[in-house]
């Protein structure tokens, strides 16, 4: 920690001897990469976690109560909240939060809540919320074109390197 | 401080117009504007042919941090997009204002450029 006051000389002297400067475009880009939700963006409080693929965190397997398990078991049961998956783009462009998903049979089955370019892969990644089977692949709209992406599973990249693995409906 | 060529016009939506004769203007994104959107990952181009008016966004550049509409700076009709940016959109990055062009447009409606910026009121609008 340094003090105010000296926050600036730091900040020149460190760029002045070639360190790169870096904020929010990495921190979004390497959180995706890692399949790691952005709270506001991928979950929020409307959001069961099941619906956020945040079950993992939670056990409902054993006999314990908590606060809110009747309702994580009652969203487990319906899945009416969707899923959320991960998307590799099948094509160029970059997914965006909010871009529609459609399914083979033409239906609108959810939106997508983080999307960007990945660095690491040289492609655009997305995770998105989806209601109904997970299929392999969805059609994505971007603006007035329709692009497919395939399901794949998170996280993306680990240690710079592609990790994921398709997903066969 | 960002390259501003003295003989392109400019928009205040950042693209710039270099008048190639007859009506024929190409279309293109300021080095200052590039410099903004970081590493362009995608370029968007209109369909050869199409009809379009001053304002109208025409194409849309993906950037990492990014998706940003392009407007026509004119009113006319597009006659040729440029085929490089399809697998090479990080020409926009390296350069903008040659091989990094979008679009050319025949005007319709004139050769008047006049609503556009000359570079000196493009860089003070690039400096506020």
């Amino acid at each position: 920690m340094v003090s105010h006051e000296s926050a600036q000389t730091l900040w020149n002297a460190l760029l002045e001897s070639g360190v790169k400067p870096c904020g929010l475009g990495a921190r979004d880009t390497l959180r995706l990469e890692a399949g790691m939700n952005l709270y506001g963006n991928d979950m929020d409080e409307s959001i069961s976690p099941m619906a956020a693929n945040m079950a993992w965190t939670i056990a409902v397997k054993d006999d314990r109560h908590f606060y809110g398990k009747e309702a994580v078991l009652a969203e487990k049961e319906s899945k009416q909240q969707g899923k959320l998956i991960g998307l590799l783009l099948d094509g160029k462009g970059v997914m965006r939060s909010h871009q529609v998903v459609i399914n083979a049979q033409g239906e609108k089955v959810g939106e997508i809540t983080s999307g960007t370019f990945s660095p690491s892969l040289q492609n655009s990644i997305a995770m998105a919320r989806v209601t109904g089977k997970v299929q392999s692949s969805y059609q994505i709209e971007m603006r007035s074109r329709l692009v497919n992406a395939k399901v794949v599973t998170m996280p993306f990249v680990r240690n710079g390197q592609p990790v994921y693995k398709l997903i066969e409906s | 401080m960002s390259n501003i060529p003295g003989d392109l016009k400019y928009a205040a939506t950042h693209e710039w117009v270099r008048q190639e004769g007859g009506d024929i203007v190409t279309v293109g994104i300021s080095d200052f504007a590039q410099e903004q959107l970081g590493d362009v990952v995608f370029v968007e181009l209109p369909e050869v042919g199409t009809n379009v008016e001053a304002g109208d966004p025409i194409a849309v550049v993906e950037s990492v941090k990014a998706a940003s509409d392009i407007y026509s700076p004119v009113t006319g009709e597009v006659i040729e997009v440029n085929p490089v940016l399809e697998d090479a959109p990080e020409t926009v990055n390296e350069d903008s204002y040659d091989y990094g062009w979008f679009f050319k447009i025949r005007q319709t409606q004139g050769g008047d450029l006049e609503e556009l910026m000359d570079a000196e009121s493009y860089q003070d609008q690039c400096e506020e």
